[in-house]
Formats: C-alpha cells, structure tokens, sequence
C-alpha cells in the first residue's frame, strides 16, 4: 500500500530547498539524453582533434624530414582556429535546441502549468547548456593541448599561461554564442531558424563586416570584433581587422551578453503557452 | 490495493475555482464572455460545451497560459494571476493533448517536471507511475507510448502536485472504450480521496457519467450551471409511445394541444411535451381504440436539456 501524502511542514521546506539546481540537472537531461546532439557536438569539437593530428603524426612518421612534428605551437594554433569555429556552431546547435527544444514539443506549457516562474525556467538552461558544451569543447581542447605538447619533439611547445589564456578564451566565445542562440531562439522559437540566422550572422556576415573598412569604429560594435580583441596574442598570425582596446571589448560582450539574453527571457515570460 | 488520500494543508474555501465577469477577446473574436464560474469544492464538475465554445481558452486562463482580456479569477482561494505560483503548486492539469520529450522515457519527463515542483515531487514519481500502470513501461522512451499510454502518464504527471484540484481538458479525446471506462474509474477515485475535478468536454454522456454538477458553455457564455440532476429535470418532459397503430396514434397526438412535438422512432413515436398532458394523451388514445403497448417517460438527460438550451439560443441569435 502506498500514500500520497503532503505534510503540514510542507510550506517552510518550499522555501528553504533551492529549485534552481534541480531544474539546471533536468534541463541537462534534456540536452544529454539528444542522442544526435551529443553525437554532433563531439564530432565537431573532439572528432576533429584527434583526426587532425594523428594525420598530423602520420605524415610525420612517413617522412620527418619534409613534415615536422605533429605538435608545437604553429599547429597548436591552426587546431585552436578550427576548434574556436567547430565550438561556434557546437554552441549554436546546443543553444538553439535550449531555447526552443520545450516550445516545439509541447513541453513549455506544461511546465508552465507548475505555476514556475517563467524566467526562472528560462534561467536554468544557460548553466545547462554551459555544462555539456563545455564538456565538448573541454575534451577538444585537451586533446590539441596534450598533442601539441606530447609530440612537440624539437618544436617549441605551447606553455602553461598560453594554454590557460586559450582555453579561458575558447570558453567565453562558445559561452557567448550559446547565449546568442539561446536568446535567438527563445525569441523566434524555432530551432531550425534560428540555426540558419546564428550560422550566417556568426560565420559569414561577421567576418565580412570585419573587413570592410569603410564601416570605421562602428565595427567595434561587432561581437567578432571584441572577442578577437580577446584572442591571446601568440595565436594572432597577422593584423587584427579592428583596434579597440579591452574596456570596449568588454562593454560590447557584455551587451551582446545581456542584451539578448534579456529579450529571451521577457519572450519567454511573455508568450502564451 | 493502493490507497491514496489528499493529506495535504487543503484550502478550506468552498469553491476551488471562482470567476467573475471573465473575459478573452482575440482581436474581434470573443472566446470566453463575462463568465461567473463556481466550480465546488470536492466534486467532480464538468465544463460542457460543443466544440469552440470556450472551453480550452478558459482553461489556459486559469492556469497562466494566456492572459484575460478582463475579469478576474481565483484558484484555490488565491487570486491569479497575482498569487498564481502558490495557487497552481496544488493543481495538476492536462490541457488537450499531454505533452512530452519523446526523446525522454516515461520516467525522466516526470523528473523533469517535478524538478520545476516543491521537492517533495520528486519522490511521488513511483507511486504516480505505478497508480496510472506504467511502472513496467516507465523507462521506455515516450515516443513509443500510444495515445493512452500518453493519457496515463499526463495523469501521471498531474499527480506530482499532490493536487487538491485537477483540471482536465478533454481527457479522453482518442482513447478506445476501455480505455475510457479506465479513465472515468479513475477521476470518480480522485473526487473519493477529497480532490476536485474540473473536466472540460464536449461529450454529454462523458460529463453526465463522471460529473456530479455541471456548466454549459455555449458561444463563451456559461448559460446554465448547477446539479446534473437539477439541471437535467428542469428539461422538457418526453414520453415514449407505442399502440396498435402507430400510424393513427401520431395523427392524433399531432393535432393534440399540449403536444409540442412528435417523431416516429423504429420503438414506437417519441412525444414531448409543452405541459403535463400526459394523462389527457392516454386517455385519449384509448378512447380512440388504440391498445397501448408502451407509455413511458423517457429519462430525462443532460443532453435533452443542453439540447433545449442551445437550440434555444441558436433561436434567439
């Protein structure tokens, strides 16, 4: 025999458990249990590490004297550039499906029915989403880490600052579009269109407005513009498209940042359900 | 045998639902007009009305999906959408078709309801699980679930609450006859253990088997609300006749004065009457030489009076 039942002291217990974790660990269920999410977000951020530079070993072992070892800090940088781009869309897919995964299946409605805060649903699928994608990026990023340390041979190796530096600036690009794609969907709920929109914005219309120099200061503006200002130094192979200095680079993240996420949040407080 | 009783901190107000002067327009469309609802405490009361009445729009008000237009509502005693977090804590609801990741098993969009819940939610999952009988199936993905399966486990999820009011929005829309009686079992077993059960639908016996009082919703007007049996005897009084000769009774009881109108049914003629004249009738038919093989009133039904009732304001518009 079982019994459903409510105790008296039901209401101070409300208040003194925090909800906040727990809907953070669901909307990370949510995520994780996406086979093809987490077959697509590895495939784009480990898979093409280790493709990289066991090709990278190979060609090495096949002929050192034409190929140099497959670590060291120029390979280092080419696998970082590839990582930062795969991260970018690893985060645009996780962020998407966060935004808009509840309203395409219904589910928005019934957690509605709660009688949860809005915002608060909204709130907890950022750390969510944080979590697995930088799982993702993490693991990527400790494979060209080690590879460009271990096979270095006679190359000069990455160091200990440079590799923190990188790893802490691939952690903010990716957080900063999950939280584009995020609010970007929360506000068009649509997963698909709001791929489409990020893909473009981030990946073709940025850089081109990056190099159009007649735009002056106002490229400064660009979310682009102040995370290349970011970039660590060492992984910079030639001029920087925009000059501005890092109280800027800040103040445009944090509106890129803040701004979006803000609109996703009242959408999300707003919609019918 | 399991044994489940609302033990929790139960509001003492009478009606669970209370609105007032209700309102939701959709640009020029009015779903939901000036509606007063009192929906009783510890009942099961159904929310009758034909299909875009109004029904699910007044629902989605209540529980926050939308916003009204006017009017005002309580839940629970509590005035939403000002207090509407402490007021839907206590109410589980289906709204149409139960929602759910299909990627998720059974179990785990449990899990991810009640961890949008008090925390005590979280470890009534089991015992919800195994009160609607999908313990076995809880760990298979949802999107394997049939349409019933799918039913149950939005009972399931309703359950979480704990609820001391359950609202269910057309909750056998698609399920097989079994599948229906197993659902009507199940809300008359809420009402027992001290819950209320506002159901919406468009379907009359559902309503008049499950429900003890009712409102019928028309055009999003509530335009008659009360008792099933109150409501139903206030219904015209219809007599079932068969004779020898069916043929002359008809001719008779159509020139007949109190009769408001006759038709022939493969049982007999079915007469309803615009006053009690029913004894005048028998007489009547006798006199004429008729033998009377059947004379009898038919039961009066929710469905004859919600019948009357709208036909009368198709009339009127």
């Amino acid at each position: 025999m079982s019994t459903t039942t409510v105790t008296a002291e039901l209401s101070a217990k409300r208040t003194r458990t925090p909800r906040s974790p727990r809907l953070v660990s669901a909307e990370f269920l949510k995520l994780r249990k996406r086979r093809g999410l987490v077959i697509s977000g590895l495939a784009l951020t480990v898979l093409p590490m280790v493709v990289a530079y066991t090709i990278l070993l190979i060609v090495h072992a096949a002929n050192p004297a034409k190929h140099g070892p497959a670590g060291g800090l120029s390979n280092f940088s080419d696998s970082i550039d590839l990582l930062m781009t795969l991260s970018v869309i690893a985060a645009i897919l996780i962020g998407s499906t966060l935004g808009a995964g509840d309203l395409s299946s219904g589910v928005f409605r019934e957690l509605v029915v709660t009688g949860r805060s809005r915002v608060a649903l909204f709130a907890a699928r950022l750390p969510a989403g944080l979590a697995l994608l930088w799982a993702f990026v993490g693991i990527g990023f400790g494979v060209t880490a080690t590879a460009s340390n271990v096979f270095s041979g006679s190359l000069h190796a990455p160091g200990r600052t440079l590799l923190l530096e990188t790893g802490a600036w691939l952690a903010l690009l990716s957080a900063l579009s999950l939280a584009l794609a995020l609010a970007v969907s929360s506000v068009v709920g649509s997963r698909g269109t709001t791929i489409g929109i990020l893909f473009a914005w981030q990946i073709v219309v940025t850089p081109i407005l990056l190099q159009i120099k007649t735009l002056g200061s106002l490229r400064e503006g660009l979310l682009g513009a102040a995370t290349d200002r970011l970039e660590p130094s060492a992984l910079i192979k030639g001029p920087t498209e925009v000059t501005m200095s890092i109280a800027a680079a800040a103040v445009v993240i944090v509106a890129w940042t803040v701004l979006p996420l803000a609109l996703g949040a009242w959408r999300t407080a707003t919609r019918d359900a | 045998m399991q044994s489940h009783t609302y033990s929790g901190r139960m509001s003492t107000q009478a009606f669970v639902v209370e609105t007032s002067g209700l309102t939701k327009r959709f640009g020029d469309r009015t779903a939901v007009a000036n509606v007063d609802l009192r929906v009783p405490r510890g009942a099961a009361f159904g929310y009758l009305g034909p299909n875009g009445a109004g029904k699910t729009t007044l629902i989605r008000m209540l529980l926050g999906l939308t916003h009204a237009t006017s009017g005002t509502m309580q839940l629970l005693g509590r005035p939403v959408p000002q207090e509407r977090a402490a007021a839907l804590a206590r109410v589980g609801a289906i709204v149409e078709e139960p929602r759910f990741h299909g990627h998720l098993t059974g179990r785990e969009n449990l899990v991810v309801i009640a961890a949008a819940r008090e925390w005590e939610a979280h470890s009534r999952i089991d015992g919800a699980l195994a009160r609607v009988g999908l313990s076995q199936r809880a760990d298979e993905r949802v999107k394997r679930y049939s349409l019933g399966m799918r039913q149950r486990l939005g009972v399931a999820r309703s359950l979480l609450a704990d609820p001391e009011l359950l609202i269910l929005d057309e909750p056998t829309n698609g399920l097989d006859p079994a599948g229906i009686h197993e659902f009507r079992d199940m809300i008359r077993r809420f009402v027992t253990e001290g819950r209320t059960v506002l159901l919406s639908s468009h379907l009359l016996d559902e309503v008049e088997k499950i429900c003890d009082e009712v409102a019928i919703v028309d055009q999003g007007k509530v335009v008659a609300q009360g008792a099933i049996a109150t409501l139903a005897s206030g219904a015209k009084q219809t007599i079932l006749i068969a004779t020898s000769d069916d043929e002359q009774a008809l001719a008779i009881l159509s020139e007949h004065r109190g009769v408001e109108s006759v038709a022939t049914e493969s049982m007999g003629i079915r007469v309803t009457l615009g006053a009690d004249a029913g004894d005048d009738i028998s007489r009547r038919l006798v006199h004429s030489g008729l033998a009377i093989r059947r004379f009898e009133p038919a039961r009066a039904s929710l469905e004859q009076r919600f019948l009357e009732i709208t036909s009368r304001l198709e009339e009127a518009a």
